[in-house]
């Protein structure tokens, strides 16, 4: 059922047919062709941004960076993975330069998402204390859920945001992160595990959230 | 301690990504576990909240802010456009030899006669570059982009008599065309062009790093520095692209060029030129003017008597001189875009997978029928392309040839004509 909404971006092989079409014009120099081949992927690629960024203008920035650089690259694609998985990938790199800005901006140090470190020692994988204080408001399970996504740290939130979100298989998560799948496995398990525990520790305070995890619950306890 | 092992891999689970195996042992504990089966519903409860979540729409201004980024990069270097526009550029060059060999046998005493005035024009030419080279620049200009086969053409700047037929061919492409070209003012002859000339290259290499390396060094060496770079590697690190792009010193960008297509295998090099010669000298007339003003104003300001008249001549004085300085930035700019030439090349390893990710069946069969028979056209043209190069060069002698030839078949005739 998950994967109905996740829509792989390439649905059938009649749509994949029609992008190696849009993405042969393009290469030929037809802006109109480009213009729908990316438009399939600018809202993806600006909820990618808008969750690892936080705002919308940096989100929106990144973006528009991520399709220049498709555009001006697209000669150098060549078809050998598919289209979205070197979309994905372009919007990764584009995402972790602009993060680097905006923690530049906020004089912290951000360290990529963590391509290179190895996966064991303690990893930090969410911090809730730096959100704001509103934690849940009845009905808005939504928001609830994004503010659980927008604590974990970003090697976290990017390998969630891109299965909750843009829909991913975990292959296609690897190959946009530049992680093994063995290691965006064990990622999406802890991020996880730190979300459904943080969202029992909240439901001591707000029981509605019980709901989220299956349990009876609701507002009589 | 079974339960927790098996709980591990619940996520994987529901997201149907869980190997077989333990996807069958996981389905074999739930059926006698009911600790399990309430953890799985859990948490099938917790991924099924998450497929609510929608994304956010684009902000409203985004195409439209989109549309002028992209406007504005296609303003700054125009793409490359492989094989059909390839194709399209060779078919010009090929109607303009055409065009060339029926002009020149249609009026054969003209002959020496455009190579006279071609050789005239070259003298009075600008001081930096041949008439002919100008003339392609121009050329260049019309078509946007080159491909580096043409690209062999304009190289002729400095060749030897022999192969004076190509830049002809050129000459005589301006001389049919020119009502088409932009107009070259009456005193350019004495005025240094100002072309800016990017390059761009998709190199195959071997080793990323040792690529990445090399260009860096190469830009320093040519005078130049790295603008930018970005690369990638795909998770099983088999395969990595990524691009890079330098300015060097434009005079040296054809040594740079060809010295970084020993770097790898080239699929594909062009570049395209724009030329700023007439906004850089309007520039610069207007900056000697605004000298001019500059300099009268501070002969007032010398000569004033009130303040009332300082402070006027004062505030022109801070006009003239931001608009002079505006000016000087401008040209600074032009200076450096035509002294520094951009070359921006893509770079791949080869990929292990190409082989088993062709494209399959029916649509595969025909992608691969179409690009072969582009790729023939493109041969063909290549070949008729070169051809016509080789008649013209060799027009001279088959001119001659002929004569002869004829000459004898009407010796042959006359004899046989007479011995009966
Ligand atoms: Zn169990």
């Amino acid at each position: 059922m998950k994967r109905e909404r996740g829509a792989a971006l390439p649905a059938g092989d009649s749509s994949v047919l029609a992008e190696r079409e849009l993405i042969k014009k393009a290469k030929a120099g037809d802006n109109a062709a480009f213009r729908q081949l990316v438009d399939a992927y600018s809202k993806r690629i600006y909820n990618i941004g808008l969750k690892m960024l936080g705002n919308s203008e940096d989100a929106a920035d990144m973006t528009q960076e991520t399709l220049l650089k498709i555009y001006r690259n697209l000669g150098g694609f060549r078809g050998d993975s598919a289209f979205s998985t070197w979309v994905y990938r372009i919007s990764v790199n584009t995402c972790r330069d602009a993060l680097r800005a905006v923690y530049r901006r906020h004089e912290r140090v951000f360290s990529g998402f963590g391509e290179e470190e190895a996966e064991d020692g303690f990893p930090e994988v969410a911090d809730y204390s730096a959100l704001p204080e509103i934690i849940y408001i009845e009905g808005e399970e939504m928001r609830y859920l994004q503010r659980l996504i927008d604590g974990l740290t970003p090697k976290y939130r990017l390998v969630v945001t891109l299965r909750e979100l843009s829909g991913l298989s975990y292959q296609e998560i690897a190959d946009a992160a530049g992680i093994s799948v063995g290691t965006v496995k064990s990622r999406l398990n802890r991020a996880r595990a730190a979300m459904r525990s943080q969202a029992e520790q909240d439901a001591e305070q707000f029981p509605q959230l019980l709901r989220l995890m299956g349990k009876e619950g609701g507002a009589r306890a | 301690m079974k339960c927790a092992e098996l709980q591990r891999h619940f996520d994987e689970y529901l997201d149907q990504e869980c190997a077989p195996e333990i996807r069958e042992l996981i389905d074999e504990h739930l059926t006698g576990c009911a600790d399990c089966r309430a953890e799985m519903a859990s948490r099938k409860a917790f991924h099924a909240a998450f497929a609510g979540l929608v994304e956010e729409e684009l902000p409203c201004d985004f195409n439209a802010v989109f549309s002028e980024r992209l406007a504005e990069e296609e303003r700054r270097q125009p793409r490359r456009k492989p094989l059909y526009r390839r194709a399209w550029a060779k078919g010009v060059a090929l109607a303009a030899c055409l065009l060339l060999v029926v002009g020149v046998i249609g009026s054969m005493p003209g002959l020496f006669g455009v190579q006279g005035t071609d050789a005239a024009a070259m003298e009075s030419g600008a001081a930096s570059e041949p008439a002919a080279s100008r003339m392609a620049n121009q050329m260049v200009t019309d078509t946007d982009i080159v491909y580096s086969k043409t690209a062999e053409a304009e190289t002729t700047e400095e060749a030897p008599a022999g192969e004076m037929a190509v830049e002809e061919s050129t000459s005589s492409y301006d001389a049919g065309e020119g009502a088409a070209l932009p107009a070259v003012e009456p005193d350019s002859a004495v005025m240094e062009r100002k072309i800016i000339k990017d390059w761009y290259i998709s190199l195959e290499i071997m080793d990323y790093d040792v690529a990445f390396a090399a260009l860096e060094e190469l830009a320093t060496r040519y005078g130049g520095y790295v603008v930018s770079a970005d690369s990638y590697q795909s998770a099983d690190s088999e395969y990595r692209d990524g691009w890079i792009s330098l300015r060097v010193n434009a005079e040296q960008a054809e040594a740079a060029v060809a010295e970084i297509a020993t770097l790898g295998v080239v699929e594909s090099s062009s570049y395209s030129t724009s030329d700023v010669t007439s906004e850089y000298y309007d520039i610069e007339a207007r900056l000697s003017q605004y000298q001019a003003q500059e300099e009268r104003l501070l002969e007032m300001y010398d000569a004033a008597e009130t303040v009332s008249d300082l402070v006027t001549i004062e505030t022109e004085l801070v006009r003239v001189q931001s608009e002079i300085e505006s000016m000087e930035g401008r040209l600074r700019y032009y200076d450096q875009l035509t002294a520094l030439s951009l070359i921006e090349i893509s770079l791949y390893t080869p990929n292990p997978y190409t082989q088993t990710v062709e494209p399959q069946g029916w649509a595969g069969f025909v992608q691969n029928l179409r690009e072969h028979f582009l790729r023939g056209i493109n041969n063909l043209l290549d070949f008729v392309a070169n051809l016509v190069y080789f008649l013209v060069s060799a027009l001279p002698v088959l001119i001659i040839l002929a004569v002869v030839i004829v000459v004898i078949v009407v010796l042959i005739r006359h004899r046989r004509h007479r011995r009966p």
